[in-house]
C-alpha cells in the first residue's frame, strides 16, 4: 500500500506530468509525420528542395537547364515533375504516385497489398541524384530566411548516404522536435506569469492537442521554428516584467527576435515589440524617478510607433500617386474585404484543423462552440482588465496586457503583408490562413483562460475555472483525436 | 451512484468520448481499390431520366466487397431524389444488394456510395450494378460522370461506347484486426524502417495510452 502511494506521489508531481505531455506529444507528432503521406505538407516539397539545394557542393559541376519564362509559367501545380526541384524530389514524388493525391480528395496513392509500398526499392536503391539542375531552383528561403533550412542540411548530409524516405521523415521528426521545445516553453510562460502547477499543466496539454498546431508543425516547413521562437519571445517578454531587465531575458527576447528574422520575415513583428518594450521599459525607469513621467507615456508610445513605421515603410504600400487620399481608400478597401464574417472564419476554420476534409456535424459546428467560448472570454478580459476586482488565481494585468499586445502585433504585422499584396494585384490571394496566427498559440490558449477565469470569479463561481479547464482539456483531445483518425487516416487511406 | 457519477464525469466522458472516436474508426476501415482512380470531367456525363437505369459490370479483386463509391454531377439526396442501386449476378438477373445510396463522409461534393452487407467470396467474380434513379421532385435526370476507359474492360449498358461509370469497389476484411493490418500496411508504405510496421502500430499505441493515461492523472489529481 506504502509503495503505490509512493507511485501515486511520483505520478502527481508537476515535473512527471509535463514529462508525460511532452512525450505524448512527441509520439503523436511522430505518428502524424507518418501519417501525412511524403511531400503532401504546405510547401513541403519546395521546403525540402531548399533544404537539398543547401546541401549541394558549391561548386556546380553538373548540366545546368535554365528554364525559360514559359517553361516556368506553364507549371502543374498537381504534377511535382513540371516543378524546378531535384531530380531526386521529381522522381520520388512520381514513384509515390504523389499526383493522385493532388487530383481529387477522394483519391489515394495506388497501395500494394505488403508493408511496402509499389516503387519502394526503386526509391530506396537511391538511382536519382539529390541536386538541382533545373534553374531557378524552386527554393523558399530566397534570402536571409534560412535558418531551419540550414539546421535541416545537418540532417541531410549526417544521412545523405540513406535513402531519401530516411532523411525526409527525420527532418520532419526534427520539426516535430521544435514543436516539443514550443509545449514546454508554453508550459514555463503560464508558471511564470502566476498559474498553479495544475492549471498551468491543463493549459499545456491543451496547446499540445490543438489540431492544426499538431499537423502543421509535422511538416517540413519553417514554421515549427517561427512558433518556437514567437514563444520563446514572450517568454523573455513575461520574464521582463516578472523580474525586470537582466541579461537574461534581454538576451532570450534579442536572440528570439533575430533568430525569427533569419528563419521568416514574419518575425520582423517581433522586432517592433521589441521597440515597444524598450519604449516601456524607457517610462519605467522614469517612472521610478519621477511622478511627472506619466506625461511622457503618450509622446514615447508615439515615438515608438513612428520608429516602427521608419523600419516598416518600406513593405507598406504608401508610395501611391494619389497621395494620402489614396492611400486611405486602398486601406480602406483591404478592410472591408477581409475583414467580413466569412474571411474571419475562413481564417478561424483553418486555424484549427482541416475541417473541411469530411461531412460532419461535429466539424461543420466546431467553429461556433470555439466562438461562443471565445465570446465569453473575451467578456471575462474587459471584466479582467477594467475592473478593480483582485484574482487571485489569474496572472497579474500587465501579463495579460503583453499577451494581447503580441496577438494585435501578429494581426497587425499579417494584415500588413497582405494589404500590399491587395494594392498591387487587387485580389486577396496571399490571405490570411489560420496558421499564420499560430506562432501565437500559447497567448490565445491563456487569454481565453484567463478571461474564462475572470468571469467566473466576477459571479463568485471561482471552482468552474477548474471545471472548464477540464472540461476544455477533454474536448481538445477528443477534437485531436477524431481529427487524426477520422479524419486525416480517412483522407489519405481509406 | 450519483456519487460515482459526480465524481467521476471527466474520466467517463473522456472514456465515452474515445470510444466514439475509436469506435468511428474501426467501422470506417473499409478499403477502396486504389487501382482506381475516380475523376470528375463534366463533358463526360450519363444522363438517367426519371425510372431508367444504367447497369454497368465490374470485376471484384478480392474478397469482402462491401461498397462502390461512384461520382455524381449536382446530386443532392436531401432534395428527396434517390438513385436505387441494386447489386446483381455477373448476367444481371440474380439480385445479390439492393438499397439507396448515401453522401460519401469525404466531403467531396460529387462522392457517393452504395453499401452492402459484405460479399464474402467476391474475388475475381463478376458483378452487375444497376442503378435506377426515382426522383421525388421533378428532376429531368441524374447526371453519373463517365471515364473514358474501362478498368476491367466492362462497359456502360454493355454498349459499345467507349465509357464507364467512375466507380470503385470498397472492401472490408473478416474481422477488425484484419482493417487495422491493413491500414498499417497503407500507413506504411513509402515511409522509412522506423515508421514502418511495428514500429508505426508501437508509435500509435504508445501515443494515444499516454495521452489519455496524461489527462486522467491531470483529471483526478
Amino acid at each position: 500500500m506504502k509503495k503505490i502511494r509512493f507511485y501515486w506521489d511520483f505520478c502527481k508531481k508537476p515535473s512527471f506530468i509535463l514529462l508525460l505531455i511532452l512525450i505524448a506529444f512527441f509520439l503523436k507528432g511522430v505518428f502524424l509525420a507518418a501519417a501525412f503521406p511524403i511531400f503532401d505538407g504546405q510547401d513541403e516539397a519546395r521546403h525540402y528542395n531548399t533544404i537539398q539545394f543547401f546541401s549541394e557542393p558549391k561548386e556546380k559541376t553538373w548540366k545546368i537547364n535554365i528554364a525559360t519564362p514559359q517553361q516556368m509559367q506553364a507549371r502543374d501545380s498537381n504534377n511535382l515533375e513540371t516543378y524546378n526541384f531535384s531530380e531526386e524530389i521529381k522522381k520520388t514524388a512520381t514513384a509515390a504516385d504523389n499526383s493522385a493525391l493532388r487530383t481529387e480528395i477522394y483519391n489515394t496513392i495506388d497501395f500494394s497489398n505488403s508493408y511496402d509500398g509499389k516503387n519502394e526499392a526503386q526509391i530506396n536503391s537511391k538511382i536519382w541524384q539529390p541536386i538541382n539542375q533545373d534553374y531557378p531552383p524552386d527554393i523558399t528561403a530566397k534570402s536571409y530566411d534560412k535558418l531551419y533550412h540550414i539546421l535541416g542540411t545537418f540532417i541531410e548530409n549526417t544521412f545523405a548516404r540513406d535513402s531519401i524516405l530516411v532523411r525526409f521523415y527525420l527532418i520532419r521528426i526534427f520539426s516535430v522536435l521544435l514543436s516539443a521545445l514550443t509545449v514546454l516553453c508554453a508550459y514555463l510562460i503560464m508558471r511564470e506569469i502566476g498559474f498553479q502547477p495544475k492549471a498551468s499543466l491543463i493549459m499545456t496539454a491543451i496547446i499540445a492537442f490543438q489540431p492544426k498546431f499538431s499537423f502543421f508543425t509535422t511538416n517540413i516547413s519553417y514554421a515549427p521554428l517561427l512558433i518556437l521562437l514567437f514563444t520563446t519571445f514572450t517568454l523573455g517578454g513575461i520574464l521582463y516584467l516578472k523580474n525586470g531587465l537582466d541579461w537574461r531575458n534581454a538576451a532570450l527576447m534579442i536572440t528570439s527576435a533575430v533568430l525569427g528574422m533569419f528563419t521568416k520575415a514574419t518575425a520582423i513583428v517581433l522586432v517592433a515589440m521589441l521597440i515597444f518594450m524598450v519604449a516601456f521599459m524607457i517610462y519605467q525607469k522614469f517612472s521610478r524617478r519621477s511622478k511627472r513621467a506619466k506625461y511622457w507615456s503618450g509622446p514615447l508610445f508615439i515615438l515608438a510607433s513612428i520608429l516602427v513605421l521608419v523600419f516598416f515603410h518600406q513593405y507598406l504600400p504608401l508610395n501611391n500617386s494619389k497621395g494620402i487620399s489614396g492611400i486611405i481608400v486602398s486601406l480602406y478597401e483591404y478592410l472591408a474585404k477581409t475583414l467580413t464574417i466569412g474571411r474571419l472564419g475562413l481564417s478561424a476554420r483553418t486555424y484549427w484543423g482541416t475541417l473541411s476534409w469530411v461531412n460532419s456535424w461535429t466539424l461543420d459546428n466546431i467553429i461556433n462552440l470555439i466562438w461562443l467560448i471565445e465570446a465569453f472570454a473575451i467578456a471575462g478580459l474587459a471584466i479582467f482588465l477594467f475592473s478593480k476586482k483582485k484574482f487571485d488565481f489569474l496572472p497579474e494585468k500587465k501579463y495579460i496586457i503583453f499577451l494581447i499586445s503580441m496577438i494585435i502585433a501578429l494581426q497587425l504585422g499579417i494584415r500588413l503583408a497582405d494589404w500590399p499584396h491587395f494594392a498591387k494585384t487587387g485580389s486577396l490571394a496571399l490571405g490570411t490562413p489560420g496558421r499564420y496566427f499560430l506562432p501565437n498559440l500559447a497567448s490565445h490558449i491563456i487569454l481565453v483562460f484567463t478571461g474564462l477565469g475572470a468571469l467566473f470569479a466576477y459571479f463568485k463561481k471561482e471552482k468552474y475555472f477548474e471545471i472548464a479547464l477540464k472540461a476544455g482539456l477533454v474536448l481538445m483531445f477528443a477534437f485531436c483525436t477524431y481529427m487524426i483518425f477520422d479524419v486525416v487516416i480517412y483522407r489519405f487511406y481509406l | 451512484m450519483l456519487n460515482f457519477l459526480k465524481k467521476n464525469i471527466y474520466i467517463i466522458i473522456i472514456f465515452l468520448l474515445t470510444a466514439f472516436v475509436f469506435g468511428k474508426f474501426i467501422f470506417s476501415l473499409n478499403f477502396p481499390d486504389a487501382g482506381y482512380l475516380l475523376s470528375t470531367d463534366k463533358d463526360f456525363v450519363l444522363k438517367v431520366a426519371p425510372k431508367n437505369s444504367v447497369s454497368q459490370k465490374f470485376s471484384s479483386a478480392r474478397d469482402g466487397l462491401t461498397k462502390i463509391d461512384f461520382l455524381l454531377r449536382n446530386f443532392e439526396t436531401s432534395s428527396g431524389d434517390q438513385v436505387l442501386m441494386k447489386l446483381a449476378d455477373e448476367n444481371c438477373s440474380k439480385i445479390l444488394a439492393e438499397g439507396n445510396i448515401e453522401k460519401s463522409f469525404l466531403s467531396a461534393g460529387s462522392l457517393y456510395e452504395f453499401s452492402f452487407p459484405r460479399i464474402n467470396n467476391s474475388a475475381n467474380e463478376t458483378f452487375c450494378l444497376i442503378a435506377t434513379f426515382e426522383p421525388k421532385k421533378k428532376t429531368k435526370a441524374v447526371e453519373f460522370f463517365l471515364k473514358n476507359d474501362s478498368q476491367d474492360g466492362f462497359l456502360i449498358n454493355n454498349s459499345s461506347a467507349q465509357q464507364s461509370l467512375s466507380m470503385r469497389p470498397v472492401y472490408t476484411n473478416t474481422y477488425w484486426w484484419q482493417n487495422l493490418r491493413e491500414l498499417d500496411q497503407r500507413l506504411s508504405q513509402y515511409k522509412p524502417w522506423f515508421l514502418k510496421q511495428y514500429y508505426l502500430a508501437a508509435i500509435a499505441i504508445l501515443f494515444v495510452a499516454l495521452s489519455i493515461a496524461t489527462i486522467v492523472i491531470l483529471i483526478i489529481i
